[in-house]
């Protein structure tokens, strides 16, 4: 598997395990302890405020409470608190149908408790106020029955008393004996109305008609107490919490599994971790091994290539005559490639009695431009060795026949600049082909002549002997003859090119001196300039008198 | 009076120490309720509410806007300037159309234990519902009424001010609840006599105090609140309504919530505080002064007949529990 699936693989089951860590880790969390004390408060609290309910029921049924405020702000507490206890329960445990039941019930159960208070109020108010004004009643009969100064007053006051009296005694008891009582007490009076006089009926109708209200409501005003006090409320909120806790006990195991789950999960994945590391570590290790490799693998490539390329060189070297020699005079010559194998070529020969000097340069250097320098090579000494005499502009049209073919195969964009230089026994020099300027000191004036090259380059086009034409000069004894590459004159020092000026300032000092101090001055004067390409010089002194002077002329 | 108690009981002392278990102080309130002297209490502080919330509150009870044709506002009928009520036996709502029932005072309503005459809502939220929804009063829904305070630049910033989501019916009823909270007539001849100031009663109002309590008002009349914490039937001793005749369907009071037959003619003991400027008295709105609902009270809830000095000494004690109009409810 490759180092980037590894890679992939790992962060996807990075990812996975923190994903599978966060659902254990949130279940572990699914007993939530602080909203179960505050659920458990709030059945805690739904209890005390019934009890409290319950206690100020007792108190102002037995005259402890003389206001309600108390009994109402508790019932609306009671209320609240119940109806904030499905909310606290949901916050903790998910919501089961017995749970609802159960929660329903005791919303019912609170509800029934309310309403039997509010029942109590109103009913224990009447019966409060007819036993308050009971004595007050019987007091007012009493006060009538002195200034009346009536014959049954007596009897009819004993008997009002025995209401008041039987009224407390039931009030408080409430059982069926004393129930028995109030209402004898109650019957007597009426009996004993019908004989009295008008003047006290409001009276005693008064008295009667509040210890009947007392008979009526004791019964249902102590049912209300009772119902209020043996409610099954505390049994629903019970019931309510055995459900709840049962389900929180659920959660917290099922928690507990989580957490124990997530233990061996932390463990498992530390283990992986570990691993993972030690894979990274094998892998690591590995691809350095396969980077020093590959390193020197490329070492061996590279020496292999840089000795290829100084074979090649050593080839062009060889190819080229590194002290050249022609009759009767003195050549000096230079080729210096900017990489190992450059495009540069001169050649100089003697062959069939001709002397041949020849001088080029391959479009771009490198192996490409030294190859078809090495083509241009063979084809000028093939050509030559079967024609010596040929006239240059021919030599160099067949040359580029083979040269502009071999381009093509080879699949390069390239193409060479040439001159070819023939000197005759006599000292005439005929040449052709475009390439750079010809320099020649002459030593009768002291002056440097220029000629310009003319004709077509090499390996553009397969026939270009009718572009191509030979012209003549003469060297005389003293006379020098400079020939270059471009690398030369465009050699450049602070943005400025050596150019044709920096040749002949050094050749128009060539007089009484040697081909090679003359190209040493050359070189000497390049100093400090850039050289960018390859870059050849060819120094030409002749030494033979040759008759009378002569300018290039058009053969 | 809680901390003179709390002198006077040994172990009470530290009964308004914090924090204590939330049992502890229901004990100790239920011990100090249970031996406090007087069945009536000083009427709370109004409670602290946002000023803004407050001010929101009493613009949207002066709005006519409430209303389907904008003539009506819940300040129509409960008259800040009267008591918190309009005078009317019955309130006229749009149209002139006469409501049901007496329309009640919204003076602490607030210590009212359920609202309306049959405690047909648990607060004033709910409560604020009833009268823009009835077709006798203000004849319209929310859905109608909440575009029109819309349209009115300042409340949708006064909402947004105050509630996450801004302008809505249940804000609308909160901050109109909020601000009837703080309507609390403190500071009444009878609070001040409780709180000790001796002179602040006259000797015919103490006479008319400890009549209230001897002859047995003081049963349904009890509290901060006098009353407006329990229900009653009306007409305990004798038929009121069928001596009143023309028996309507509001008389059935808290049995048309309940459908309970034990709830037919029960209502919620209405608070006696300022009662003196609230008349017409009752649900029905059937009786135009004090000393006739005293009457009336005495002969069917008490079973008796008072005399004119007792009527009188009564309706001078109930006189006396009349308190100053809150800042917020003077006039504007």
């Amino acid at each position: 598997m490759s180092s980037t699936r590894w890679f992939l693989l790992i962060a996807a089951l990075f990812g996975l395990a923190l994903a599978v860590s966060g659902v254990l880790y949130v279940r572990s969390q699914s007993a939530d302890y602080d909203a179960h004390a505050r659920a458990v408060e709030a059945l805690g609290q739904t209890r005390n405020q019934n009890e409290r309910l319950s206690e100020l029921v007792l108190a102002a049924r037995f005259g402890l409470l003389n206001q309600y405020d108390p009994l109402t702000g508790t019932g609306q507490d009671l209320s609240l608190v119940s109806d904030s206890v499905r909310e606290r329960l949901s916050a903790v445990v998910r919501s089961t149908p017995e749970l609802d039941t159960a929660l329903s019930e005791l919303g019912a159960g609170v509800g029934e408790q309310l309403k039997t208070v509010e029942r109590f109020k109103g009913e224990n108010s009447i019966l409060k106020n007819s036993m308050h004004y009971l004595p007050t009643a019987v007091q007012e009969l009493s006060n009538k029955l002195a200034l009346n100064g009536s014959q049954d007053r007596s009897t009819l006051e004993v008997q009002a008393f025995r209401v008041g009296q039987a009224a407390l005694v039931f009030n408080l008891i409430g059982d069926e004996s004393t129930r028995i009582s109030h209402d004898s007490a109650l019957k007597a009076l009426e009996t004993s109305r019908e004989t009295a006089a008008p003047e006290l009926y409001p009276s005693l109708d008064a008295i009667l008609a509040h210890g009947r209200v007392i008979a009526r409501m004791q019964p249902l005003v102590d049912q209300r107490v009772k119902q209020v006090l043996e409610s099954d409320l505390n049994a629903r909120i019970e019931r309510v919490q055995t459900v709840y806790l049962s389900l929180f006990a659920q959660n917290v195991a099922n928690a507990n599994r989580f957490r124990k789950v997530l233990y061996v999960w932390s463990l498992l994945l530390l283990l992986g971790i570990c691993g993972a590391g030690l894979q990274l570590r094998r892998l690591y290790a590995g691809l350095e091994q396969r980077v020093a490799e590959r390193t020197a693998e490329l070492r061996n490539a590279l020496s292999a290539l840089w000795g290829e390329m100084k074979l090649a060189r050593k080839i062009q070297e060889a190819l080229v005559p590194l002290r050249p020699e022609l009759s009767s005079c003195e050549i000096a010559v230079s080729m210096r490639p900017t990489d190992d194998v450059g495009g540069d070529y001169y050649d100089v020969m003697r062959v069939g009695g001709r002397e041949w000097i020849l001088i080029g340069d391959v479009s771009g250097h490198g192996v490409p431009a030294g190859l078809i320098m090495m083509m241009c090579h063979t084809a000028v000494r093939t050509v030559l060795q079967g024609e010596p005499g040929i006239a240059p502009d021919r030599l160099l049209a067949r040359v580029n026949v083979v040269l502009t073919e071999n381009i093509r195969q080879l699949g390069e964009d390239k193409y060479m600049t040439i001159s070819a230089f023939r000197r005759d026994a006599d000292g005439r020099v005929s040449y052709a082909g475009a390439h750079q300027d010809i320099h020649i000191y002459r030593a009768s004036s002291g002056k440097i002549e220029t000629l310009e090259t003319q004709g077509m380059w090499l390996g553009i086009k397969d026939q270009i002997g009718e572009m191509l034409s030979s012209s003549e000069f003469q060297l005389l004894r003293g006379d020098v003859l400079l020939l270059h590459t471009d690398g030369i004159t465009e050699a450049t020092r602070d943005g400025k090119l050596f150019d044709n000026a920096g040749l002949q300032a050094v050749l128009s000092r060539a007089s009484g001196k040697s081909a090679n101090q003359v190209l040493s001055e050359l070189f000497a004067a390049l100093d400090g300039y850039q050289v960018a390409d390859d870059a050849t010089l060819l120094v030409l002194k002749e030494l033979q008198a040759n008759g009378e002077s002569s300018v290039a002329r058009a053969s | 009076m809680l901390c003179g108690l709390c002198l006077t009981i040994p172990g009470l002392a530290s009964c308004n120490d914090a924090p204590v278990r939330k049992s502890e102080p229901q004990q100790l309130d239920m011990r100090h309720e249970t031996l406090s002297r007087e069945p009536l209490a000083i009427l709370p502080d109004p409670p602290a509410l946002d000023p803004k919330l407050v001010a929101l509150g009493r613009r949207l009870f002066h709005d006519k806007r409430l209303s389907s044709d904008d003539t009506v506002a819940c300040a129509t009928c409960h008259d800040l300037a009267h008591g918190g009520v309009d005078g009317k036996s019955h309130s006229a709502g749009i149209k002139g159309q006469l409501g049901g029932v007496n329309a009640p005072t919204v003076y602490n309503s607030g210590l009212n234990f359920v609202q309306f005459w049959d405690g047909r809502a648990k607060d004033l939220e709910e409560q604020a519902n009833g009268p823009v929804t009835n077709p006798l009063e203000m004849g319209t829904s929310w859905e109608k009424v909440l575009p029109k305070l819309r349209a009115d630049k300042a409340y949708p910033a006064a909402f947004g001010e105050l509630f996450p989501d801004g302008l809505s019916a249940l804000n609308a009823r909160r901050a109109i609840a909020a601000f009837e909270r703080t309507l609390i007539t403190k500071n009444s001849p009878f609070d001040r006599w409780l709180g000790g100031d001796q002179n602040a009663l006259s000797a015919e109002q103490k006479a008319g105090y400890e009549l209230f309590k001897g002859i047995g008002c003081i049963a349904c009349h009890q509290g901060q609140n006098v009353g407006g914490n329990m229900y009653q039937r009306f007409g305990v001793f004798g038929d009121y309504f069928k001596d009143r005749g023309h028996i309507t369907e509001a008389d059935y009071g808290r049995f048309n919530v309940t459908h309970s037959e034990s709830d037919r003619f029960v209502f919620r003991v209405p608070s006696l505080r300022n009662v003196e400027r609230t008349a017409p008295y009752f649900h029905d709105g059937s009786t135009p002064t004090l000393t006739q609902a005293v009457g009336v009270m005495a002969k069917y809830q008490l079973g008796r007949t008072l005399s004119e000095e007792q009527v009188s000494s009564l309706v001078a004690f109930l006189k006396s529990l009349s308190g100053d109009v809150p800042p917020g409810a003077e006039a504007t």
